[in-house]
C-alpha cells in the first residue's frame, strides 16, 4: 500500500472512530471499529503483525486483539505510517537509564476532538478558564491536552501567544502571583478556573502557599495527574486532595484526578464533579465510550474474574495509527464502570541473586 | 611467582567445609542422596538442574592457591556473621568458606525460602553455628546477601562497630566479537546460562554481538537450538506465576520491536543496537552492535549491575572491559558459572 493510499484509509478510520465518539447513537458498534483498526495496523505494522502471529495469527473478537506492551514503545516506533507523515512524537517521561518511548501521530485531530469531549464531560459543565500546572513542551502528549483544553474551554476561544501564557508551570516551581491573576480574571469573566497539574506541581503550589490560598471562583476545578517518579516529595493521595481543595476553597469533589499515558490517545477522569456528566467515587477512574479497560492476567494475558487486580489492558480507537490495544505494566481493579489504580506491578521478585527486572528496555 | 602458603586454622576450616560440601557434591554419599531429594522442591530446579549444581557449580576441589587467596582476601575478626537471602543455592557454600576463612566462630542464618543448603552441609561436617537470628557484637563482621532493600535494612539496625559486607543483585553479560568468534560460542554461552536456570548473579542474560545483524540473528537462532537441547538434558524447574509475566511483556515486546526465537527451553531476543534485559528462566538477548566503541556505550550504564562478563577471544573487547569494567568477574565463555574459590564471587565493592 502506497503512503497516500494508507493516508486515505487512516482518515477513513478516524472519521469512523470521531462519529463513533460524537453520536447519540452511533451507526457503529466499538467491537467492529476496533476490529477494523487492528486489521488495518496488522496490514500496514510488520511488528504488530508479528504479534499478531505470535498469538495464532487471527483477530476474530476484540479480547483477542494482541496488545502492544507499553515496553514496545521505548523499543522500537510504534506506528503504521512513515517518519516524515508525523506531525507530533509525543514522549514518555522515565527515570535515568531508562529508555525513552515515542509516540508518533500523523494528525492530531482525533486526539483533539476525543480529549476535548471527554475532558469536558468530567471537568468543564461550564465555561473554564484553564491554566496548565505542567510542562509546556511539545512532546508531551498532557500539554498538548491541556493546551486543547485552554483553547477551547473559555467563554472566548484562544490561541497561540494568549494560549502560551497559561502555562505557570517554572523548573519545578509554579508563579503564584500569576496563577491567582488567573483567578481573579476567570471570576470576572464569569468563568471557572480549571487548573491542570501534574501531582508533583501541586505539591510544590502547596508548599509555596504555606497557609495562603488561592481565590478560585465558584465552580472551579482541579485536575491532577501522574505521579511522583523522581520529582520533589511524595504526598498521599488523599492528603494531596484535601490540601488541594483546601488551598482554593472547592470541595474535594472538584479536585477530579485524571488518568492517561503517552501511549494512548484517550484519558479516563474520576466522576466526581458535581455537575459533571458522569458519576463515580474517588479514586475510581471512568473510560469514555471508545476506550475499553480491562484487567487481565499478567502471564496469560486474559481477563480476570471480576474484582481481581490485573494489568490494565486498554483498547484505545483513538490509536488508529500506532497501537489499538496497548497493555501496560499498571495494576488494575474493574469497579463498577471504571477501574481502580493500584500501582505497578513489580518485576518478579529474586529467587536467586540475578538481578531483578524493573527497566526493561534499557538503552537505544 | 611462587603460591601462597595453604596452612594454619584458617585453612583447617574451610578444608572441613569443602570435605563437607564433597559429600553434598557426591550422588552415592547419603547426604548428597538426600541433597537431591529435598532441593529442588526449595531451589525451583529440575532434579537434573540440581544435580547438575551440585556436581559442576559447588566448590569442591579448590587448589591451595585459591584457598590461600580466600584467606587473603578477608581480615581476621572475633566472629563472622552470614545472612543468606536472595543467593544461588551453592552460594552458600562460598559464603560459609569466606566467614571461615576470617573466624573460627561463624553464625549462620539461612535463606527462608532455601535453607537446606545450610543445614546438609552442617550435617556434613561444616563447622559453622545455624540461628534464627543474627546478633553481632563490636568487631564482627557480618556477611548480607539479599536483596538491595534486605541489604539497606539489615546494615540499619547493625551496630555500628560491625563490619558489613553487601553483596546485592547482579547480572551477568557476554561480549562476542562475531567476526572473530570461535566455532561453539553458543552452546558455551548456554552451558552458562542453564545452572540455576539463570537465577545466579553470575548468569548471562544479555548478550553484545560486535559484528553485522545478520551474523547476530544467526547467533541468536544457534543460541535458541543450544537452549532447546539443554532443556532436554538438564529440564528447567517450574518458573514462578511473576517470572512467567516478565516472560509474557519481554516475548511481545521483543516479537514486536526485534526478533523472538525460542519455546520451552527459553528464548532468544534480537534487537539491533537497543539494549533489553530479558527476564531469569534460561533467556538471552543478543543485541547486534557494529563495534566495540558502541558495544561500549550500551555497557557502561549497565557497570555498576554487572557482576560477571564473558568474552571470546577478542583481545580488544578484553582490553576494553579488563580497563573500565574494574571489579567484575571477566572469563572465557562456558566458565562464568565455575570463578576460581578465591574471594567473594561478587567482587563489584573491590573493584569500583
Amino acid at each position: 500500500m502506497s503512503q497516500p493510499a494508507l493516508v486515505d484509509e487512516s482518515e477513513r478510520l478516524h472519521a469512523r472512530v470521531r462519529a463513533f465518539a460524537l453520536a447519540s447513537e452511533p451507526e457503529e458498534t466499538f467491537d467492529e471499529i476496533a476490529l477494523a483498526i487492528a486489521e488495518f495496523q496488522c496490514a500496514r505494522c510488520p511488528g504488530f503483525r508479528r504479534l499478531v502471529e505470535r498469538h495464532g495469527g487471527a483477530l476474530r473478537a476484540v479480547e483477542k486483539i494482541p496488545a502492544v506492551p507499553s515496553e514496545a514503545f521505548r523499543l522500537t516506533r510504534v506506528a503504521v505510517h512513515e517518519p516524515s507523515l508525523d506531525v507530533a512524537r509525543f514522549e514518555t517521561s522515565g527515570t535515568s537509564g531508562e529508555a525513552t518511548g515515542r509516540h508518533p501521530m500523523r494528525t492530531l485531530e482525533t486526539y483533539r476532538e476525543l480529549s476535548l469531549l471527554h475532558g469536558a464531560r468530567a471537568l468543564a459543565p461550564r465555561p473554564m478558564h484553564v491554566v496548565a500546572l505542567t510542562t509546556s513542551s511539545p512532546s508531551s502528549s498532557l500539554a498538548r491536552m491541556v493546551r486543547f483544553f485552554i483553547e477551547r474551554f473559555g467563554s472566548v476561544e484562544i490561541s497561540g501567544r494568549d494560549a502560551d501564557e497559561r502555562y505557570l508551570l517554572t523548573e519545578n516551581s509554579v508563579d503564584v502571583d500569576r496563577l491567582r491573576r488567573a483567578a481573579s480574571v476567570a471570576a470576572q469573566r464569569g468563568e471557572g478556573l480549571l487548573v491542570a497539574a501534574t501531582a508533583f506541581a501541586l505539591v510544590a503550589l502547596l508548599d509555596a502557599l504555606g497557609t495562603s490560598r488561592i481565590d478560585a471562583p465558584a465552580g472551579s476545578v482541579v485536575m491532577p495527574t501522574g505521579g511522583f517518579k523522581g520529582r520533589t516529595r511524595e504526598v498521599d493521595a488523599v492528603e494531596l486532595r484535601d490540601g488541594v481543595a483546601r488551598a482554593f476553597g472547592i470541595p474535594t469533589t472538584s479536585v477530579v484526578g485524571e488518568y492517561g499515558m503517552t501511549e494512548l490517545t484517550s484519558q479516563l477522569y474520576e466522576g466526581t464533579l458535581e455537575g459533571g456528566e458522569f458519576v463515580g467515587p474517588p479514586d475510581v477512574y471512568l473510560p469514555p465510550r471508545w476506550l475499553r479497560v480491562t484487567p487481565v492476567d499478567p502471564s496469560s494475558l486474559e481477563a480476570v474474574p471480576e474484582g481481581d487486580a490485573g494489568l490494565a489492558r486498554f483498547v484505545d480507537l483513538g490509536n488508529v495509527d500506532s497501537a489499538v490495544a496497548v497493555v501496560t505494566q499498571d495494576l488494575v481493579r474493574r469497579q463498577g464502570e471504571g477501574i481502580e489504580l493500584l500501582g505497578r506491578r513489580p518485576g518478579a521478585p529474586a529467587r536467586g541473586c540475578s538481578l531483578a527486572v524493573e527497566e526493561m528496555v534499557r538503552a537505544r | 611467582m611462587s603460591e601462597p602458603p595453604f596452612d594454619g586454622p584458617a585453612a583447617e576450616r574451610i578444608r572441613r567445609l569443602v570435605s563437607a560440601a564433597r559429600r553434598l557434591a557426591d550422588p552415592s554419599d547419603p547426604i548428597g542422596a538426600r541433597a537431591r531429594e529435598i532441593l529442588p522442591s526449595s531451589t525451583g530446579l529440575s532434579p537434573a538442574g540440581v544435580a547438575l549444581a551440585l556436581e559442576r557449580c559447588l566448590e569442591t576441589a579448590p587448589s591451595d592457591a585459591e584457598l590461600a587467596r580466600l584467606i587473603q582476601s578477608v581480615e581476621p575478626a572475633p566472629a563472622a556473621h552470614v545472612l543468606l537471602s536472595s543467593n544461588v543455592f551453592t552460594g552458600a557454600h562460598r559464603a560459609l568458606a569466606l566467614a571461615l576463612a576470617q573466624s573460627a566462630r561463624v553464625v549462620v542464618r539461612p535463606s527462608r525460602r532455601e535453607p537446606d543448603t545450610v543445614r546438609l552441609l552442617s550435617e556434613a561436617g561444616g563447622p559453622f553455628e545455624i540461628a534464627d537470628e543474627l546478633r553481632p557484637t563490636a568487631g564482627d563482621h557480618l556477611w548480607i546477601y539479599g536483596r538491595d532493600e534486605t541489604l539497606d535494612a539489615v546494615a540499619q539496625e547493625a551496630p555500628e562497630s560491625v563490619v558489613i559486607h553487601r553483596h546485592g543483585s547482579g547480572m551477568g553479560i557476554v561480549l562476542l566479537d562475531l567476526g572473530s568468534a570461535e566455532g561453539g560460542a553458543s552452546a558455551a554461552i548456554v552451558r552458562d546460562v542453564v545452572p540455576f536456570d539463570q537465577r545466579g548473579c553470575l548468569s548471562p542474560r544479555l548478550v553484545l554481538a560486535v559484528g553485522r545483524e545478520t551474523e547476530a540473528r544467526t547467533l541468536a537462532a544457534e543460541l535458541a537450538r543450544e537452549l532447546e537441547q539443554a532443556a532436554r538434558l538438564v529440564p528447567p524447574g517450574p518458573r514462578s506465576a511473576d517470572e512467567l509475566a516478565d516472560l509474557a511483556q519481554y516475548r511481545d515486546t521483543v516479537a514486536y520491536g526485534g526478533e523472538l526465537r525460542g519455546g520451552v527451553g527459553g528464548f532468544v531476543g534480537c534487537t539491533s543496537g537497543v539494549i533489553v534485559i530479558p527476564p531469569v528462566g534460561r533467556n538471552l538477548h543478543v543485541t547486534s552492535v557494529d563495534s566495540v566503541e558502541q558495544a561500549w556505550e550500551l555497557v557502561a550504564p549497565l557497570c555498576r549491575e554487572l557482576t560477571a562478563v564473558g568474552i571470546s577471544s577478542a583481545p580488544r573487547l578484553f582490553e576494553r572491559v579488563e580497563a573500565e569494567l574494574l571489579g567484575v568477574r571477566i572469563c572465557a565463555l562456558g566458565r562464568m558459572q565455575t570463578p576460581p574459590f578465591d574471594g567473594p564471587v561478587d567482587r563489584r565493592d573491590q573493584g569500583r
